[in-house]
């Protein structure tokens, strides 16, 4: 006979010819006559119904017990993930959905759908992870943390459904029907865990094309294509391609397989050997060596699966992605805490890594979720920190000061936000009071070398270069491998114009950490103020910059070709710039920088324009003195005076004459000393100095 | 009927669209129109004369006409459903629900073959071109408790919620069609006087009841009259309510739930039981 089965209604009817009968979920054994009549009462509004031919009552009984606790652990779950349901009945939806999840079809049910969309901004995450906690619910915390660990790949899988042209559909209907088959058969599910493991999307074709709902489609093979087109892996260079390696996500014959490798290994020796491979991995980051990265790192994950568990993978992964920071590679910093997390998704230190991660790759929005994520797994005090360091990228000063207050008011003692604090109160140039925070740092913890470098930048920024100097070179006698304190140094000496021992500073630096990005650019900037241009370019990024340093040496190369009198090329390149940086600092200083050209291009008006977009602190006496230009060349007389105005003394030289000049030609009105041409190579040069 | 002219732009569109085409003012209730129009509303009085005529012979007109006034002061409508069912509609104005259950909701597609026409049928729109799917079925009652053949949770609608959307069918659908041998040509030309607007639903019970009323029959033998449950649900016999428009639990007065066994369905019930308190709906057990 036939059957036809609705979960939702908790009914099924069977249709032996003309003959009907109803079976309910509450009494399964008992078939009750229906006439056809009945049919739309048996089913109500229920959208879940399910055909199945030849089939006889014990299977049918079968099929609508499973469809009924599908329906059921749907709305549990929903239940636990809903803040307007009281905690008890929360804690009782959590303890008997647990259960329920000992069957695989109803996790993977759940998953089915929850991978299909990310969760609505009402969904209770939080509220959720207490309640499973109280009451040792543990799939369904496990559950709801990889919702939450797998949010932005969910969101990706989903978006790339829903951009599938509209020519492979009849109607929107027929999208929307094609949507819930694909969440109904687990397609949605399947390509959130294909990239969660980074495998190739291809298998996931192949395993789609097998089941007939979803061949039973029309233009199913264009419409499959086209989903996962924009989720195909894109090869980085450290062409990473990794096992699944989550355990509990192994099918049972492989975690018995492992279980009967394990062997009884001495936990000393186990150590030795971490720290063994760890070491191998190290160099191989240093030595860009990425096939060997890759094996390592490999074979380091599957070690510590088969000696101890996830758990410390995810220790060695964090210590790994240190060390990739430590040689400026964030890019594997990214990978190998995103591998961590995926192992282990309620790690909050994994998540705040990640958070620093995305911050040094200019991913601000995402760094703000995974430090969102770090609170929610128990690293308050670190996301609150790290998300006040994400507003001061954004250039959000005050909102950085106003975060990093209200951690200092709650936590006294911490010294990371007390040294952020006054970071930002030097990008906010009240450099003073910057000095006297980092005093009182220092007062209150001596041995803290990020407070004393702190300090010295904050000397340099006042000119004070020779007790900037001393400053560093306390750190340096202190701690002899700090490289901050070390390019902090150079930085002074070549403030200094003591070219050649800023040079050799920069050299020494690049000597022990080659990727060092800080010195690289610092030694770029040597070599151009001693017009050694080529060899200075050579140390620049060409293209796509990501890190934040990498976006500060394609300025400089900007620089260094405007310099080089190669309007041209600086001038896309500065475009380029505006374009696509990701921070808003950063856009300021190529739109200030395209000024220049334009100044010196006797464009007054786009420059005008463009200085007109520049409001950070650090750039407004740069802006302002090529905004005398712009204004006195476009006759606006008022406002070049008034700009004038509020310009500092400038004791360098070329900046003092190029000043000077401004006055004389759009303030004073008196003889001009220099012709057009000087002007705007003037521009170039004080911005240079400026800048740099 | 399949156009009806706009209040506002007199312009005609399809009876089933939601809003005038021409000038988007709000459609309104397709099985409302239908039942109020006038062909339909004259051959129901037609039959409602003839009802009390035939009543006033056997002397017992006047508790036909008591019959009558009993289904508008008392009857309403009854919705049966699973549990767990209930909980989810008492869920739909809540976001978290409502995105999930979209996922999966979009829509039904029948396999095609003969052996599925008896079900095909029940699913046709031959009684609502193009809005079947708006239309939530019921039956007319005094008491609270719809048919447990089809969900152990019955509850009953607000009249005022659904007054001005609901119709009345003098049947079940199904049988009706079955009865009158309607085949899929003649659904143009229906047999008229068979349904009622909400308001008008005392007029139609009373002209199905007519034959069943007799000069002994007293109050207590009302609800029987009106909805009777058989062993086979052939022999079900009952006034269908149709509404359109969805249920949420606002729309709802009063629930009754039999005293559920499975631990999910506590967990269900306790808390359709909270929302319900918020919303003033009655909770019983049968």
């Amino acid at each position: 006979m036939e059957a036809v089965i609705s979960g939702r209604s908790g009914s099924a009817l069977l249709i032996d010819g003309d003959k009907l009968h109803s079976i309910h979920v509450n009494k399964p054994g008992k078939m009750i006559p229906l006439h056809e009549a009945g049919i739309h009462f048996l089913f109500g509004d229920a959208n879940d119904l399910s055909f199945l031919e030849n089939v006889g009552q014990s299977k049918v009984v079968k099929h609508l017990e499973h469809a009924r606790d599908k329906e059921d652990a749907l709305l549990l779950a929903l239940m636990v993930l809903d803040s307007e349901e009281p905690s008890d009945i929360r804690q009782e939806a959590a303890e008997v959905l647990n259960d329920m999840m000992d069957s695989s079809f109803i996790s993977e049910h759940l998953e089915s759908v929850f991978y299909a969309r990310t969760p609505p901004k009402s969904a209770d995450m939080k509220g959720a992870f207490d309640v499973c906690k109280i009451v040792a619910a543990d799939k369904v915390l496990k559950l709801v943390q990889r919702i939450k660990a797998r949010e932005t790949l969910i969101f990706q899988v989903r978006s790339a459904c829903d951009e599938i042209p509209g020519k492979y559909f009849d109607s929107s209907e027929d999208r929307s029907y094609f949507q819930s088959i694909a969440v109904r058969e687990g397609l949605f599910k399947e390509l959130v865990k294909i990239k969660a493991q980074e495998r190739t999307v291809d298998s996931f074709l192949f395993e789609s094309m097998t089941k007939p709902d979803i061949i039973g489609l029309r233009n199913y093979r264009q419409i499959l294509h086209a989903w996962i087109e924009p989720l195909k892996l894109k090869r980085v260079d450290t062409t990473l391609s990794h096992q699944e390696m989550i355990a509990d996500e192994l099918p049972a014959s492989q975690i018995t397989e492992r279980k009967m490798k394990h062997k009884k290994i001495n936990g000393a020796a186990v150590f030795e050997n971490v720290e063994v491979q760890k070491k191998a991995i190290v160099e191989a980051i240093k030595h860009r060596d990425h096939a060997r990265f890759e094996k390592f790192v490999n074979e380091l994950v599957k070690f510590h699966f088969e000696t101890g568990g996830a758990e410390y993978a995810v220790k060695s992964l964090c210590d790994l992605a240190m060390a990739a920071k430590r040689f400026y590679r964030f890019d594997l910093q990214l990978h190998l805490i995103q591998w961590s997390i995926d192992l282990k998704p309620g790690d909050g230190w994994a998540w705040a890594q990640y958070g620093d991660a995305l911050l040094k790759l200019n991913k601000f929005q995402e760094a703000f979720r995974a430090y969102d994520n770090a609170e929610l797994f128990g690293k308050a005090l670190i996301a609150k920190t790290g998300r006040a360091e994400v507003l001061k990228a954004l250039y959000r000063l005050d909102e950085a000061l106003a975060a990093y207050d209200e951690v200092i008011v709650q936590h006294p003692e911490e010294v990371v936000a007390k040294n952020g604090r006054a970071e930002v109160l030097k990008a906010l140039y009240r450099l003073d009071e910057a000095l006297a925070a980092y005093d009182e740092v220092i007062d209150q913890h001596p041995g803290d070398m990020v407070a004393k470098t702190g300090r010295a930048e904050v000397l340099k920024a006042l000119n004070r270069l020779d007790e900037a100097l001393a400053a560093y070179d306390e750190v340096i006698d202190q701690h002899s491998g700090d490289v901050v304190a070390k390019t902090g140094r150079a930085e002074v000496l070549k403030a200094l114009n003591r070219l050649d021992e800023a040079l050799a500073a920069y050299d020494e630096v690049i000597d022990q950490h080659p990727e060092n990005a800080v010195a690289k650019n610092g030694r770029a900037l040597v070599l151009a103020a001693m017009k050694k241009y080529d060899e200075a370019l050579e140390l620049l990024p060409e293209k796509d910059p990501i890190s934040q340093h990498e976006w500060i040496g394609y300025h400089i190369r900007g620089m260094i070709l405007l310099r080089m009198g190669d309007l041209s090329a600086a001038k896309n390149l500065f475009q380029n710039g505006i374009n696509t940086n990701p921070s808003p600092i950063g856009k300021e200083y190529f739109s200030t920088a395209l000024a220049v050209i334009q100044l010196k291009m006797k464009d007054y008006k786009s420059a005008s324009n463009l200085l007109a977009q520049v409001s950070s602190p650090e750039l407004e006496v740069t802006a302002d003195i090529l905004r005398v230009h712009a204004f006195g060349a476009l006759g606006d007389k008022k406002k070049a005076a008034e700009t004038y105005s509020k310009l500092p003394v400038d004791p360098h030289p070329v900046c003092y004459e190029f000043k000077e000049e401004l006055r004389r030609r759009f303030v004073d009105f008196e003889e001009p000393l220099h012709d057009e041409e000087w002007l705007g190579e003037g521009a170039i040069q004080c911005y240079f100095q400026k800048a740099a | 009927m399949t156009k009806i002219d706009c209040n506002f732009c007199n312009n005609d569109f399809p009876i089933s669209s939601d809003c005038c085409p021409h000038c988007a003012q709000p459609g309104l209730f397709p099985n409302v129109i239908v039942a109020g129009d006038s062909e339909e509303v004259s051959e129901l009085d037609k039959r409602y004369q003839n009802a009390y005529k035939e009543t006033k012979l056997r002397q017992c007109d006047h508790i036909l006409s008591d019959y009558e006034k009993t289904i508008l002061e008392n009857s309403k409508a009854v919705i049966s459903r699973s549990l767990s069912e209930v909980e989810r509609m008492a869920k739909s104005d809540n976001e978290i629900y409502v995105s999930y259950y979209k996922l999966i909701d979009a829509g039904l597609k029948l396999p095609s073959g003969s052996k599925w026409d008896i079900f095909r049928r029940s699913a046709e729109e031959s009684l609502f071109p193009g809005y079947r799917e708006r239309i939530r079925f019921g039956s007319l009652s005094f008491t609270k408790e719809g048919s447990k053949n089809y969900g152990e949770c019955s509850f009953v609608l607000r009249n005022k919620m659904i007054a001005h959307r609901a119709s009345v069918f003098e049947e079940n659908c199904v049988i009706f069609m079955k009865r009158h041998r309607i085949l899929v040509s003649e659904l143009d030309n229906l047999p008229k006087g068979y349904r009622a607007t909400w308001n008008d639903r005392g007029k139609l019970a009373a002209v199905k009841a007519a034959g069943d009323i007799k000069p002994e029959t007293d109050f207590d033998e009302y609800q029987e009259i009106l909805l009777h449950n058989a062993p086979d649900s052939k022999d079900d016999r009952f006034v269908e309510v149709h509404v359109c428009g969805s249920i949420t639990v606002r729309t709802m007065e009063h629930v009754t739930v039999t005293n559920p066994k499975r631990r999910q369905d506590k967990i269900f019930l306790k808390s359709l039981e909270n929302k319900l308190k918020k919303f003033s709906v009655k909770l019983e057990f049968s």
